[in-house]
């Protein structure tokens, strides 16, 4: 019989292997951080598997959330491997897999009993999204013949199908297949997508990801560590404008006058530029996860 | 020159709508009066463009299956087209509905805001809930036929009823 007490000791055992996972990968160790959360994924199945036939929905739909709540973190170590190896289109990907394994947790787990860590992420995304260029997405609008349900296989539009898209049955979530393609009717530009991965791709090395980028330098340097990052800030800064910054103080002015270029033009060619600060804090998973 | 961030953003997408109308009669919708019917009946539409005939919006059944299970005592059916209507879209596309007597409009729109609140309980904090309906009913105090027409945010399906007079609605 699965007990309360059983339920709190896989919640319990779910933390144990994020914390350590998270500690993986604070030092970079992809690899590591993932084996532990793939243990415990191995661990949770063998649990559902012994499970018996008399077990309610409820028992099920838990050990599901279980697992999404370890998914969550294999996704979040993804991104942060994906970053560090200079991989950043794809890093984007990984990043709104992080967020739609939320989204998914957040259905099934009030908001308000999640553990801390959960909401530190799902905000620390949002301050990750605004390094990136995308703020335009593709969506298709598709004619399409049938819905399939990945549960019971019946038409989902129809009401012989008795599952509603999105919600748990005894510990599978209900899933629509699209099937026959009728026609495209348009792509749109939108701003509010439901796939933010629909996205003009760029080259990893493209300009569009210098402040990506930019934080990948201070991960690979362990100036920061994966958690640490805490927000970013935009701002205006004063420059020397691009064709004056090379000029020495002591030189004379492009501009002809004959003077030197500190009692001329210096203060006069300066331009308002885009700044980013990246900001760190000192936060730990233990913060986040007390043992 | 103008890069993506400067452009107003109104110059990719819709911006929000609510329009009440009265509309000329619909053989549709009659024959739904006619027949006496009660509850909702949700029904497929035809796309802009090259049509290959009515579609249901991609929200239909998901919601007719909530009304369903969550409200049993209310009556919801589907008429369907040749498909469905699938956009990618992060906003929720309800299909045109014809309301009989005994469900007036505050009741549906009350009924789309419960079950969006349900479907989007895993949201994140900065998740936009954009929600595209159109509702058609018969005003009881002039007989005529109104449209009423949607498009914005789930927090301003209330706000948008207050645009309206409610007495003139309800007939």
């Amino acid at each position: 019989m699965f007990s309360r007490e059983t339920s709190a000791r896989c919640l319990e055992a779910c933390h144990c292997a994020i914390r350590g996972s998270i500690e993986h990968l604070e030092q970079l160790s992809f690899s590591r951080a993932r084996e532990e959360l793939d243990r415990e994924k191995v661990v949770l199945q063998e649990v559902k598997e012994s499970l018996a036939a008399s077990e309610n929905d409820q028992v099920y739909n838990e050990l599901y959330l279980f697992s999404a709540y370890v998914g969550l973190f294999q996704d979040y170590c993804s991104y942060w491997r994906l970053l560090s190896e200079g991989n950043f289109g794809k890093s984007w990907g990984a990043l709104q897999d992080v967020q739609d394994s939320l989204r998914l947790i957040y259905k099934f787990w009030p908001k308000e009993e999640c553990p801390a860590v959960l909401s530190y992420i799902e905000r620390q995304c949002l301050e990750i999204e605004k390094l990136y260029p995308y703020k335009v997405f593709f969506s298709i609008g598709v004619e399409i013949q049938d819905i399939e349900c990945s549960l019971c296989g019946k038409s989902m539009n129809s009401f012989d199908c008795e599952h509603i898209a999105g919600e748990l049955y005894r510990g599978q979530l209900a899933c629509g297949i699209a099937k026959n393609l009728v026609a495209l009717n348009h792509v749109a530009v939108v701003t509010n997508p439901r796939d933010k991965r629909c996205v003009a791709m760029f080259e990893d090395s493209a300009g569009q990801f210098t402040l990506v980028r930019y934080l990948s330098g201070l991960l690979n340097q362990h100036a920061m560590r994966p958690l640490q990052f805490d927000r970013v800030q935009f701002r205006k800064i004063e420059v020397l404008a691009d064709d004056l910054a090379a000029v020495g103080r002591n030189e004379r002015c492009p501009c002809g006058s004959g003077k030197k270029f500190k009692k001329c033009c210096k203060d006069q060619g300066k331009v308002l530029r885009d700044h980013a600060d990246l900001i760190g804090n000192e936060i730990t998973v233990y913060d986040l996860m007390p043992s | 020159m103008n890069t993506w961030e400067d452009l107003p953003m109104s110059a990719f997408e819709e911006t929000d709508e609510v329009r009440l109308e009265e509309i000329p009669t619909q053989e549709d919708f009659e024959r739904f009066q006619e027949t006496n019917s009660k509850g909702i009946l949700c029904v497929a539409e035809s796309t802009a463009g090259e049509g290959t005939g009515a579609t249901l919006a991609s929200e239909t059944y998901r919601f007719a299956k909530w009304v369903r299970k969550n409200r049993p005592a209310m009556v919801i059916d589907v008429v369907n087209g040749i498909g469905i209507r699938e956009l990618r879209s992060g906003d929720y596309w309800f299909p045109l509905v014809f309301l009989a007597s005994d469900i007036a409009l505050p009741i549906y729109l009350n009924l789309v805001a419960n079950y969006i609140y349900e479907v989007a309980r895993g949201a994140l904090a900065h998740d936009r809930q954009n929600v595209h309906l159109e509702a058609m009913y018969k005003d009881g105090e002039t007989g005529t036929t109104k449209k009423f027409v949607y498009r914005g945010p789930v927090a301003g399906l209330e706000a948008s009823m207050k645009k309206i007079d409610l007495n003139k609605l309800l007939g």
